[in-house]
């Protein structure tokens, strides 16, 4: 069920909504009262169905990138710590900003051993931003929480995202896929989740 | 490295009280909103009830409504009713302002629902006293002024809500990544919109 006072958008919505909905009801109701109520319990189940037809939480299939379903703010979180530099992520960003307006945080979720490789965290996370950057995207990054479904959480609670992505290595090679971060970052947000397959850069 | 990430290399490390636990994937802005809308809901939802009671048990409603003398000014309130739609878009229009990071659209749009409220107030106050009939002219009269009342409030409710946003979105306190204290009062602002357009068709109209 799709929530009509979800964010200002949706709630902007309802009001042409209501009007579109009781407008046809007054109309038929001035012809006569039976009529009013003929197109009144129309216009209820119509208005079910659209209330109905929303976009359900189940996350993308892996691989897979979900397109905007607005021209407006479309705002992306990207969730990535050792595919940061990986050029299918890069791309599927690009791709899901293409024709919108994006704005893209970028969360690297710390490695457990900060003090040896925060440093690394960091360096993958600034190229990670400055590329998206040089190809035309509002991003900017910051690190999070080591346990990556928390980093999510806490980023979540500043940034109001559309759409989440997730990127890891491939199954059997990825510690976030065998700790079901993807299916958490589902079961927390109610939008498109899209589960990346991202391949380490190649080195230098 | 922006400075916010800056912030935030030093700060990944959580310090202090573990984090609330949230069994909810709806933000607790938003949902104490929802909760909130939900009981104004069932609040006009009761007087929806008295005002259909009202109409049901008078034997002449299906022909007659209001009672005899009485009579809505419907030209007014519908011109009313036209303003506060128009205040819908024009803060619509300031949340997309402030999105794209267009301050100044913000701002104007923040002032042009203000002023599109206020008139919509000082209309009703002006309807009231002319309306020709006064809370104790029976039940039909009480729940008139109950419900549209009620509403009025609400606007008056809306009203103090964007007027702080207004002030704030003058000092840029608004940025395209932080503007919940728009989006709210906007979520807040467009429900009050919603309940007066059915209060219009219902009690004027209908």
């Amino acid at each position: 069920m799709r929530n009509p006072l979800a964010n200002e958008d949706a709630a902007f919505r309802l009001v042409l909504g209501t009007i579109a909905y009781l407008t046809p009801i007054v109309l038929a109701s001035r012809i006569a009262t039976w009529l009013g109520v003929v197109v009144f319990l129309a216009a209820t189940v119509v208005a079910v169905v659209v209330l109905r037809g929303g976009r359900t939480s189940s996350p993308a299939a892996p691989g897979t990138v979900e397109r905007a379903a607005v021209t407006d703010t479309w705002r992306v979180l990207v969730i990535a710590n050792e595919t940061l530099g990986s050029p299918r992520l890069q791309d599927a960003v690009v791709r899901i900003a293409d024709r919108v307006a994006e704005d893209v945080l970028v969360v690297c979720p710390v490695t457990s051993a900060r003090s040896l490789t925060g440093g690394a965290d960091e360096e993958r996370l600034r190229e990670a931003v400055a590329a998206l950057r040089a190809a035309g995207i509002v991003a900017r990054g910051e690190l999070g929480d080591a346990d990556p479904v928390a980093a999510l959480e806490v980023a979540l609670r500043e940034f109001a995202a559309d759409e989440i992505v997730i990127s890891t290595h491939a199954a059997g090679h990825s510690a976030w896929l065998d700790q079901g971060v993807v299916a958490a970052a589902g079961a927390r947000f109610d939008g498109p989740v899209t589960h990346v397959i991202g391949d380490p850069p190649p080195e230098a | 490295m922006t400075a916010h990430a800056e912030a935030a290399v030093h700060g990944h490390e959580h310090h202090g009280p573990p984090l609330a636990n949230r069994s909810s994937k709806v933000e607790p802005t938003i949902l104490g909103m929802l909760m909130f809308i939900g009981t104004e809901a069932m609040l006009f939802g009761s007087f929806f009830a008295a005002y259909f009671f009202v109409r049901v048990v008078n034997p002449d409603a299906s022909t007659i409504w209001p009672p005899q003398p009485y009579e809505f000014p419907k030209f007014v309130a519908g011109i009313n009713t036209a303003i506060l739609v128009t205040s819908s878009f024009t803060m619509h229009w300031a949340l997309q302002s402030i999105k794209r990071n267009n301050r100044r659209g913000l701002q104007a749009g923040l002032v042009l629902t203000i002023l599109m409220g206020t008139a919509f107030l000082l209309t009703q106050f002006i309807e009231y006293a002319h309306v020709g009939f006064n809370t104790g002219d029976g039940a039909f009269a009480s729940v008139f002024f109950g419900l549209t009342g009620l509403h009025g409030a609400h606007v008056l409710v809306g009203l103090i809500l964007l007027v702080i946003a207004a002030v704030r979105a003058f000092r840029g306190h608004y940025s395209p990544e932080h503007h919940h204290g728009v989006e709210l009062p906007g979520i807040y602002w467009h429900f009050v919109d919603v309940m007066w357009i059915v209060v219009y068709v219902t009690v004027y109209l209908i």
